[in-house]
């Protein structure tokens, strides 16, 4: 997007009481000499001296009859087309959104027309939330969701009214949503300015940089257990959950320590992402690196596994052990056990293991567990999925592909971002989108000392990881698939 | 198929785009002033629909009107703007006769 002498636009978004309002006249009240224009669709407590504080009446219309990657706000076009033929240049422009308002129309408002390019460029999308109340919406309102999922920069306000547990909380579960977007934490939306205006999110001339951590930020699985297993055979036992298939990935450990668990981790993400091998029950899955989906036909189902060594594993799987009463044991014992076992869970809360280590039986029982943020969700939640592959690109596959995404998943799709490496370019090609509407230009050079590298982030609901996975990997040059 | 990584196109949309509005502000007869129009290249999924099509809105009062040309952005020329300016002045024409 065009950045030179256009004026930047942030539209600030939230639920009603979020802090909007606060944020908004912390905005204006600051010694910035801006001239700020704000447009506001509920009037709140904004007016100070010398701002230009604009009604407006949330004007939708439909480019493409029904769809909402084609939706823009007619109010705000003509608001802009009127400030644009004042004398006094403003320096500025902030859209306050309403409180159950879909961020996007607005951002595509300042993307369907050469002409609003020229003139205003979207600067970033900033939602506040209110900490203590986020969670009576954030699973089940759209709106909410679409707001946090937008975001280029998230403000949990109001966090002296809530634990430190709830606030890590809540930011585990806004990254599993939104893997790119800045969380400052806030009391009375006090924020440095610089943290929210002018951060340049969707120009492309700007520094592009995703997330470091984005992979694994967004984890595609809910739980991990650390055993210590033998060489020796296990049973691995569940009932039916709420999926029919269930991912499961075991990764060797070198150390039982928080660096190898952690290492793990970021491979295991990896390993969620690439071809996975289906299990039916009575069968044996590969208990080292593979992505195993077990096949859940019915109650009481059995899988196996042997290690091959004797050591420290760590387990992930894409749902918690209690959704499908998943337990551990060593095949050692036979028997009635799966019925003792079975009894010995309904007698405890949850997936919590200890009181399994009562029952006396030959369980293999997790020496720590670490729960993740729910990132899998079973309806059509939010999510972030992220794609890291270092080899060398087609740019006219990667054209056909994201021309397909955008005309078939354009709507579930509410944000993409990512850098390319390029076959045959020593520029660093980087994109993104919003809905259907997207940007794409060559960036800088690869530097001697970088890893040339793609780097790819989805927001949006229904988002498939495999689909999209599948999508890239039949962008790549020569057939060569290195996962870094 | 749009090519979304050459930004050649970019350039020659720009100027089109402008030539466009002038078209549609001059057949169809428009204020200079509070009417604006928009002119957007989209790709439309829907069965029947041209790989991109290009759309133009105008934002009159009270409503907003939304036009669709099958075709690119680079390839408009003034004659589908004519063509389409005739349908909305008999549209104009049968709403004012009622």
């Amino acid at each position: 997007m065009e950045t030179k002498n256009t004026i930047p636009v942030t539209v600030l978004t939230g639920f009603l009481g979020s802090g909007k309002t606060t944020l908004l006249n912390r905005i204006l009240s600051e010694n910035h000499g801006k001239k700020i224009a704000v447009i506001e669709n509920e009037f709140g407590e904004v007016g100070v001296d010398n701002e230009l504080v604009i009604g407006a009446d949330e004007e939708i219309f439909e480019m493409n009859n029904g769809c909402i990657c084609c939706t823009v706000r007619g109010d705000l076009i003509r608001i802009l087309d009127q400030l644009m033929k004042r004398k006094d240049k403003l320096d500025y422009i902030i859209v306050e959104t309403t409180g159950m308002a879909n961020p996007a129309p607005v951002a595509q408002t300042f993307w369907v027309d050469d002409e609003m390019r020229e003139r205003f460029s979207l600067d970033a999308i900033i939602t506040v939330v209110d900490t203590k109340h986020v969670w009576h919406h954030i699973n089940n309102s759209s709106e909410c969701q679409e707001q946090i999922a937008f975001a280029d920069v998230i403000l949990l306000n109001k966090i002296d009214l809530v634990s430190e547990q709830e606030l890590i909380k809540l930011e585990q579960k806004i990254k599993s949503m939104n893997s790119q977007a800045k969380i400052y934490k806030t009391k009375d939306a006090n924020i440095d300015l610089n943290n929210i205006l002018n951060v340049k999110a969707f120009d492309l001339d700007a520094k592009v940089e995703l997330n470091p951590n984005f992979l694994v930020e967004e984890v595609p699985f809910e739980w991990c257990g650390i055993f210590d297993f033998n060489n020796e055979e296990y049973q691995l036992k569940m009932d039916e959950g709420p999926d029919p298939t269930i991912d499961v990935v075991f990764v060797k450990l070198n150390a039982n320590t928080d660096s190898d668990i952690e290492k793990a981790k970021k491979e295991t993400v990896k390993i969620f992402s690439e071809e996975y091998k289906e299990v039916k029950a009575e069968n044996f899955l590969n208990s080292n690196r593979t992505h195993n989906r077990l096949l859940i036909e019915d109650k009481k189902q059995v899988f196996y596994f042997k290690p091959s060594k004797k050591g420290f594993y760590a387990v992930f799987t894409q749902h918690g052990p209690d959704e499908f009463n998943m337990t551990f044991e060593s095949s050692k014992i036979k028997g009635n056990d799966a019925d003792l076992l079975i009894g010995a869970k309904k007698h405890q809360s949850v997936h919590s293991f200890d009181n399994l280590k009562l029952a006396n039986l030959n369980l293999a029982t997790p020496i720590k567990e670490i729960e993740y943020a729910h990132s899998h969700e079973h309806d059509n939640a939010v999510t972030s999925v992220g794609i890291e592959d270092e080899s060398t690109l087609s740019i006219q596959k990667v054209n056909d592909w994201i021309s397909w995404l955008l005309q078939n998943k354009g709507t579930d799709i509410y944000r993409m971002k990512g850098i390319l490496n390029i076959s045959g370019n020593d520029e660093r090609f980087v994109f993104q989108g919003v809905h259907m509407l997207f940007d794409a230009k060559a960036d800088r050079a690869w530097r001697a000392d970088e890893k040339r590298r793609n780097q790819l982030v989805f927001i949006g609901k229904n988002l498939d990881r495999e689909e999209l996975t599948k999508g890239f990997k039949k962008c790549i040059v020569k057939n060569q698939i290195k996962f870094v | 198929m749009k090519n979304f990584f050459n930004n050649s196109e970019d350039h020659d949309n720009k100027e089109i785009s402008k030539k466009v509005k002038q078209w549609v502000k001059l057949y169809f007869g428009l204020p200079e002033v509070g009417c604006v129009v928009l002119v957007s290249e989209l790709q439309c999924a829907d069965e029947g629909c041209p790989d991109v099509e290009t759309v133009i809105s105008i934002l009159a009062q009270p409503e907003v009107k939304v036009y669709k040309i099958g075709k690119p952005l680079i390839y408009v020329r003034v004659r589908d703007i004519e063509t389409l300016s005739k349908q909305y002045l008999i549209t104009q024409a049968s709403t004012e006769s009622k």
